[in-house]
C-alpha cells in the first residue's frame, strides 16, 4: 500500500486563518499520539494495519492542509530559537518591549540635550560672530522641535 | 517613515510549509524502513522515535502559532527598535560633527594658514621656505670665532665674578675657550657655557669623572660617560642650572639695597648643579666599589662575601665570613654629608673601632680587597687574642699549652713532643690547623667552626684527644691492651683522688666542666687476671698523666673500684721503655697485691712490702752465694711466720720474692731460716732428698739452715675475686712438709725410746720401745696429703691400728703432723705393756673351760678397752633345771689423765653396772671395795686404788691388776664342777 501516493503539491486549499492553523496543529498532534499508540501496540493483524494506515493518511492530510496555509505573519528568528530551547516566547516579548522602551527614553534624553546645546551654541556663535546671526536664526527655525514636557512619553 | 525590517524575520507560512515537507519526507523514509526485513521490534522503535520527534516539533509549532497572535505588534516594535538604533548612530555622528565644528570655529578666529608651509612642516618636520639656500652662508672666520669666544669668556668671567657665594667645590675653575671649566678633584670635571649673552642661564657642555676603576681599584683617572648617560646628565644638569632671567640693572639695585649676592639665581643654580654632580659622582663611586666587591665575590671570596647595594640609601652593606656560625660581621660603606665615602665595621652588631684602617690611601685609591684584608686581619687578630685571653684566665701557665706563632696564629702544644698551629682563614673566617695529623683533629676543627664560642674548649679537647691517641698508640705497641668496655661513674672517678694540681688550672677544683676534658683509659696486660686494670688519667689542660693500678668489678651493672693504688711514674713522657718498665712495675704490684691479699685474707698474716731501696738492708746478713739464688730485682714481701701458719723451727720473718721479668710467668720465691735443727744423722739425707727444683736448703752458720722455694705460676691467674687466689699454697705446702720431717727427726733427739730408722720424702720408719717392754717398728707412709700407718708384724698394737690411724688423720687438723706422730709414739710407748697383756690373755684359758666360757676384747676408742666375758655353764634356779643361765661380765679399762710421762697416766678399771646389779658377781664388788683380802694381797705391790665401783692404778701396773681380775672372773664364771 502506497500511503503517500497523492502528491502534496497537487492539493489545493482555501485561505486559512490563524485559528484554523492552530486547530490543524492540535489535531495533527492528537493523530500523532494515536499513531504512536498504534505503532506501539501494533500486532500485525489486518485491523491494526488498517487502523495504522488510516492514521498515517490522516497525518498526511493534516500536513497537506498545514502546508497550504497562507499566513504571512512575521516571526523573528529569536522567537523560534526561544521555543526550540524550550523557553516561553512571551518572555521574549516582554523583554523586547522593555528594551525598546529604554532605548526610546535614552534617545529622548539625547534629543533634549541637543536641543539645549543647539540653543546655547547658537547664542555663543551669535555673540562671537555677529555676522552669522541670521544664519543661526535660520537654522533654529528649520530645526525647531516642539519640546514635550519632561516625564511624558513621546511615543 | 519607519522602514521595513526583513533580516532574521520569517513568515509563519514559510515555517509551516518547510517543516511539513520535512515531515512528509521523514514519514516516507520511515515507511520504507517499515517495509524492509528488519526486526519488527527495532522497526517499531525507530518509527516511534520518528513519530515522537515529529510530535514534539509540532507542539513547538503550536506554541509558535499561539504566540503569532501578537506577532504583528511585536513586528512593529522590531521596526521601531531598528529605527531607534539608527537614531543613536545619527546622534553619534552629530557629536562627532560638533567636535569638528569646534575646531572650525577656532580656525575661524586665526589668520589664514600658509597651507603649503604647513604641509612642509608636517612632511619634513621643518618649513623650507622658498628662500632656503638662496644665500650661501659665510664661513666663520677665525677672527670672528676667536672674538666671539673671547666675548663669551668675558661674559662668563663677569657673571661668575658676580656670583660671590660659589659652592666651595666649584671654586677651582678656569675660563677659557668660551667655557668655564670646574675641576673637582676625585669627583668630576665639567664645563659650562652660555647660550645667549642676555640670558643668565648656563648650560653644561662637557663632563667627565676624575676617578675610575682599574685593576679592581678605584683610582684617580678620567672616565667619560657613554652618550646616553651623558645626554641624560646634561638634561638634568641644565634643569638644575635653569634660572629666570634677571636684568643686570635690577640685580645691581638689589645689591645696593640689601648687600645680597648679585646673581643670586646663578649662585643657586650652581649650588644645585654642584649638589647634583657630587651626588652623581659619589653614587657612581659607590657603584664602582660594589662592582669591585662583585668581582671579589666571583673570584677568591665566593660565598664568604655577600655585598648588597642600596642605591636609594647610597649605601653598601657587606657581610663577610658567611660560613661562620656566628652573627655575621658587616662593613657598611656609606656617603657622608660632605659627599665623601666612609665605612663602619660592625661585629656582632656592635660598632668596632677601625684604628689605622682607611678606606682610601693617600693617593685616594680605594681598594675593597685591601680594606677587606685589613679588617679581616684585624678581626682574626682579635679572635686569636680572645682565645689567648681565655687560656690565660683558665690556666696557671698558659705558655705550656699555647703560645703566639704569629699575630694571627697560635701554637698549640698537643703532647710533649708534638704541637700544631691553629689559625683562622681570613677569607672564610674558619679556624684551621696547619697539617692536621689525625681525623679527630679534622673532626674537632669542624666542631670549632660550627660553634666558634667553644674554640678554647675544643682546642683543649684536641690536646686531650691527641694525648689519648698517642698514649693508646704507644701503649698498644708495648703490649698493653686497651679496654673500652669499662666506664666509671663520676662518683667512682672521684674516689681515685685525682690530682688536680697536675691540670695546670687556676681554679683547681675538679668541677663538672673540667671533667669533660678529663678521660680515664683502661689498659691491661695479657697475663693479668680479670678485673685488674691500669687506669690512665689524661687531661686536656696539661701533658701530665696520672696512673693507677686497680681492681674493678661490675656490681649490679655498675663498674666499681674494689682496690686501687696510684703509681708514680717519674718520667712524664710516656715513651716505649717507660711503658715497658711500667708494665713490669704494675705487674709486680699486681702480683704482690694479690699475694698480700691472699696472705691477709687466707692466713690473716701480718705482711708488708719492702721498698726497693730497702732490699739490701733486709738481705744484708745473707752471703753473696745465697743472694745469687734470689731474684736480683722485683718486689719483696715480708711476713710474720707466727701470724701465718707457724712453720715449726722457722724464724719469724719469711721473705717472698716476685719476679715477673719473664712474660706470662710469675716466679715466686719464699725464703726463710730454720733454727733448732735436729742433730740426727738422717738430717743430711733428708735435706738431700728434699732438694728439688722447687725447694732448696742452704746451710748457714751455727745450727741454722736457709730454705728457698721456687714456684712458677703462669699468667693469667684465674681468680673470681680479689681474695680467692692461692698463689702461695704450693710453696707453703713444700715448706710444711720439710719442717714436719725435721720435727719428726727432732723427736729422736727428745726421746731415747724413739729411733729413726729411715727418713725419705714418702716414708718415715721409727723404732719405738725399749729393751724392757720390747720394741716395735712403726712406718708413716705419705701419699699426697694423707698419711697411713704401718706396724711391724710383731707389734702388739696391731689390733689398735684402725683407731691409731684415725688418730693421725682425724685429730685436730691444725696440729702439725709431727705433733700427731709424736703423740702417737708416746701412746704406743705408754700402752705397750697394757696392749701386750691384752694380746697374751688367750693363752691362759684351759680347754674345758673354753667350751663354757668365752671372752673377747673390744676397743671403743684409743683410750677405752673392754674385756667381755660370758658363760652358759650355770643352771637357772627354779622348775626348769635343764635350762642354762647365761652370765656376762664386761670389764672396762679406761686410760685417764693422759701425759707423756707413763707413770702419771692412770687407768680406771671397772665392770658395767648392770653386770654388778645381777648379784652374781658379789665377789667383784668386794674386790672393788677392797674387801677381798686375797686379791688385795696379790696386788698390793701395784698400788691400786679401790673406788667401790672400780679400781684406779698407774698404767704401768694395770696389766698386773688386770691379770688378777681376769683370773678371778674366769674362776667366778667357770662351771662349779671345773672350778
Amino acid at each position: 500500500m502506497n500511503l503517500l501516493s497523492i502528491p502534496m503539491t497537487s492539493m489545493s486549499a482555501p485561505a486559512t486563518t490563524l485559528d484554523q492553523v492552530e486547530n490543524e496543529l492540535s489535531q495533527l498532534i492528537e493523530t500523532l499520539i494515536h499513531l504512536g499508540v498504534q505503532v506501539h501496540d501494533y500486532a500485525g493483524t489486518a485491523e491494526s494495519q488498517l487502523g495504522l494506515s488510516n492514521n498515517i493518511n490522516k497525518v498526511v492530510e493534516h500536513l497537506q492542509k498545514l502546508q497550504n496555509t497562507d499566513l504571512n505573519i512575521p516571526i523573528p528568528v529569536d522567537v523560534v530559537n526561544y521555543i526550540e530551547d524550550g523557553r516561553n516566547p512571551d518572555i521574549y516579548t516582554r523583554e523586547f518591549v522593555e528594551v525598546v522602551r529604554k532605548l526610546n527614553q535614552f534617545l529622548r534624553g539625547k534629543q533634549l540635550g541637543f536641543k539645549y546645546a543647539q540653543s546655547t551654541l547658537g547664542q555663543k556663535i551669535v555673540n562671537e560672530f555677529p555676522e552669522l546671526k541670521d544664519e543661526v536664526e535660520n537654522i533654529k527655525k528649520r530645526t525647531f522641535i516642539e519640546t514635550v514636557p519632561m516625564g511624558t512619553n513621546s511615543s | 517613515m519607519i522602514s521595513e525590517v526583513t533580516d532574521n524575520i520569517f513568515s509563519l507560512k514559510q515555517i509551516l510549509s518547510t517543516y511539513c515537507l520535512h515531515v512528509y519526507k521523514e514519514l516516507g523514509e520511515s515507511l520504507k524502513v517499515l517495509q524492509s526485513n528488519q526486526d519488527d521490534h527495532s522497526k517499531k522503535k525507530r518509527f516511534l522515535e520518528v513519530l515522537v520527534t515529529i510530535r514534539e516539533n509540532f507542539v513547538r509549532l503550536f506554541v509558535l502559532s499561539k504566540w503569532a497572535k501578537n506577532a504583528d505588534d511585536i513586528y512593529k516594535l522590531i521596526k521601531l527598535f531598528a529605527h531607534l538604533r539608527g537614531l543613536i548612530f545619527e546622534i553619534g555622528g552629530v557629536a562627532h560633527g560638533m567636535k569638528f565644528m569646534g575646531l572650525s570655529l577656532i580656525d575661524a578666529k586665526l589668520p589664514n594658514p600658509d597651507l603649503r608651509t604647513a604641509i612642509e612642516v608636517v612632511l619634513k618636520g621643518r618649513p623650507q621656505l622658498k628662500t632656503y639656500g638662496f644665500l650661501r652662508s659665510k664661513k666663520l672666520s677665525s677672527v670672528l670665532i676667536l672674538k666671539t669666544i673671547k666675548e663669551v669668556d668675558v661674559i662668563l668671567a663677569s657673571r661668575i665674578s658676580m656670583a660671590r657665594d660659589l659652592p666651595f667645590l666649584l671654586r677651582n675653575y678656569k675660563i677659557a675657550n668660551g667655557r668655564i671649566t670646574f675641576h673637582v678633584s676625585n669627583f668630576f670635571e665639567t664645563s659650562l657655557s652660555i647660550g645667549d649673552e642676555n640670558e643668565n642661564q648656563l648650560y653644561m657642555v662637557y663632563f667627565h669623572f676624575n676617578f675610575g676603576s682599574l685593576d679592581n681599584k678605584l683610582m684617580t683617572m678620567t672616565t667619560h660617560l657613554d652618550e646616553s648617560t651623558q645626554n641624560l646628565l646634561f638634561k638634568k644638569a641644565n634643569r638644575a642650572l635653569r634660572v629666570d632671567f634677571v636684568p643686570v640693572e635690577q640685580t645691581n639695585e638689589h645689591d645696593l639695597e640689601t648687600n645680597a649676592p648679585r646673581h643670586r639665581s646663578l649662585t643657586e643654580s650652581l649650588q644645585r648643579l654642584c649638589r647634583l654632580l657630587c651626588k652623581f659622582s659619589v653614587g657612581y663611586k659607590l657603584y664602582l666599589l660594589y662592582r669591585q666587591l662583585v668581582n671579589l665575590k666571583v673570584n677568591i671570596w665566593k660565598s664568604d662575601l655577600s655585598p648588597i647595594y642600596y642605591p636609594d640609601k647610597n649605601k653598601i652593606v657587606l657581610t663577610y665570613w658567611n660560613q661562620r656560625n656566628l652573627r655575621k660581621p658587616t662593613i657598611e660603606i656609606s656617603v657622608n654629608d660632605n659627599d665623601t665615602l666612609s665605612f663602619d665595621w660592625f661585629k656582632g652588631g656592635v660598632l668596632q673601632k677601625t684604628d689605622g684602617i682607611k678606606l682610601a690611601d693617600k693617593a685616594g685609591t680605594i681598594s675593597m680587597e685591601n680594606l677587606l684584608m685589613q679588617i679581616t686581619y684585624k678581626h682574626v687578630k682579635q679572635i686569636i687574642d680572645h682565645i689567648v685571653l681565655q687560656f690565660d684566665e683558665l690556666l696557671l701557665d698558659r705558655s705550656k699549652v699555647i703560645t703566639y706563632y704569629t699575630n694571627d696564629s697560635i701554637v698549640l702544644s698537643l703532647t710533649p713532643t708534638k704541637s700544631t698551629i691553629y689559625s683562622i682563614d681570613p677569607l672564610s673566617g674558619l679556624g684551621y690547623f696547619t697539617n692536621p695529623s689525625s681525623n679527630k683533629m679534622v673532626e674537632i676543627e669542624d666542631l670549632i667552626n660550627i660553634d666558634p664560642q667553644s674554640t678554647t674548649r675544643n682546642l683543649l679537647r684536641i690536646k686531650l684527644e691527641t694525648q689519648l691517641y698517642e698514649l693508646s698508640y704507644t701503649m698498644n705497641s708495648t703490649g698493653w691492651i686497651s679496654n673500652d668496655i669499662v666506664t666509671l661513674s663520676t662518683t667512682e672517678m672521684k674516689r681515685l683522688s685525682i690530682n688536680t694540681k697536675l691540670f695546670n688550672l687556676k681554679n683547681s677544683s675538679f668541677n663538672d666542666s673540667s671533667l669533660l676534658l678529663y678521660k680515664l683509659n683502661f689498659y691491661k696486660r695479657k697475663q693479668w687476671p680479670g678485673g685488674w686494670f691500669l687506669i690512665v688519667g689524661v687531661n686536656g689542660f696539661s701533658s701530665k698523666i696520672q696512673w693507677w693500678l686497680s681492681y674493678i668489678k661490675s656490681v649490679m651493672g655498675q663498674w666499681s673500684i674494689q682496690w686501687f693504688e696510684e703509681i708514680h711514674v717519674s718520667v712524664s713522657d710516656y715513651d716505649y721503655s717507660t711503658l715497658l718498665d711500667l708494665s713490669n712495675m704494675t705487674t709486680e704490684k699486681l702480683a704482690s697485691n694479690l699475694l698480700m691479699e691472699e696472705l691477709r685474707n687466707n692466713y690473716d698474716a701480718k705482711v708488708f712490702v719492702v721498698d726497693n731501696k730497702d732490699h739490701d738492708r733486709v738481705l744484708l746478713s745473707l752471703s753473696s752465694e745465697i743472694k745469687k739464688l734470689l731474684p736480683a730485682k722485683g718486689p719483696m714481701l715480708v711476713f710474720d711466720n707466727y701470724s701465718l701458719t707457724a712453720i715449726p723451727s722457722c724464724e719469724s720473718t719469711i721473705l717472698i720474692f716476685l719476679d715477673v721479668s719473664t712474660a706470662d710467668v710469675l716466679k715466686l720465691f719464699v725464703f726463710g731460716k730454720l733454727t733448732n735443727l735436729p742433730s740426727h744423722r738422717m738430717f743430711e739425707s733428708l735435706t738431700e732428698n728434699y732438694r728439688t727444683a722447687n725447694f732448696a736448703t742452704f746451710p748457714s752458720k751455727g745450727d741454722c739452715l736457709f730454705f728457698r722455694t721456687y714456684q712458677e705460676i703462669s699468667f693469667p691467674v684465674h681468680s673470681s675475686s680479689l681474695m680467692s687466689t692461692n698463689l702461695l699454697g704450693d710453696s707453703l705446702h713444700l715448706i710444711h712438709q720439710f719442717t714436719e720431717m725435721i720435727n719428726l727427726l727432732s723427736l729422736t733427739d727428745q726421746q731415747a725410746a724413739i729411733k729413726a730408722l729411715d727418713v725419705t720424702l714418702a716414708k718415715v720408719i721409727f723404732e719405738v720401745g725399749n729393751e724392757v717392754y720390747g720394741k716395735e717398728h712403726v712406718s708413716f707412709v705419705r701419699e699426697g696429703d694423707s698419711v697411713s700407718l704401718i706396724l711391724s708384724k710383731t707389734s702388739p698394737h696391731r689390733f689398735c691400728l684402725p683407731q691409731m690411724e684415725s688418730m693421725i688423720q682425724n685429730r685436730t687438723k691444725a696440729l702439725p703432723l709431727s705433733s700427731k706422730i709424736n703423740h702417737l709414739i708416746n701412746y704406743m710407748q705408754v700402752t705397750f705393756s697394757l696392749v701386750n697383756f691384752m694380746n697374751h690373755l688367750e693363752k691362759d684359758l684351759p680347754g674345758e673351760v673354753e667350751s663354757h666360757l668365752q671372752w673377747t676384747r673390744f676397743m671403743y676408742d684409743i683410750n677405752w678397752f673392754s674385756l667381755i666375758y660370758w658363760s652358759n655353764a650355770f643352771q637357772k634356779p627354779g622348775k626348769n633345771q635343764n635350762s642354762k643361765l647365761k652370765r656376762k661380765v664386761t670389764l672396762n679399762i679406761q686410760i685417764k689423765n693422759w701425759t707423756t710421762v707413763p707413770t702419771l697416766v692412770k687407768t680406771f678399771i671397772n665392770v658395767n653396772k648392770e653386770d654388778l646389779d645381777s648379784r652374781s658377781l658379789e665377789s667383784l664388788e668386794k674386790i672393788f671395795k677392797g674387801e677381798n683380802e686375797n686379791f688385795n694381797s696379790k696386788v698390793k705391790g701395784y698400788k691400786p686404788t679401790f673406788l667401790n665401783v672400780g679400781i684406779a692404778c698407774s698404767i704401768n701396773s694395770a696389766h698386773h691388776i688386770l691379770q688378777e681380775l681376769h683370773h678371778h672372773i674366769i674362776s667366778e664364771l667357770s662351771p662349779p664342777n671345773i672350778s
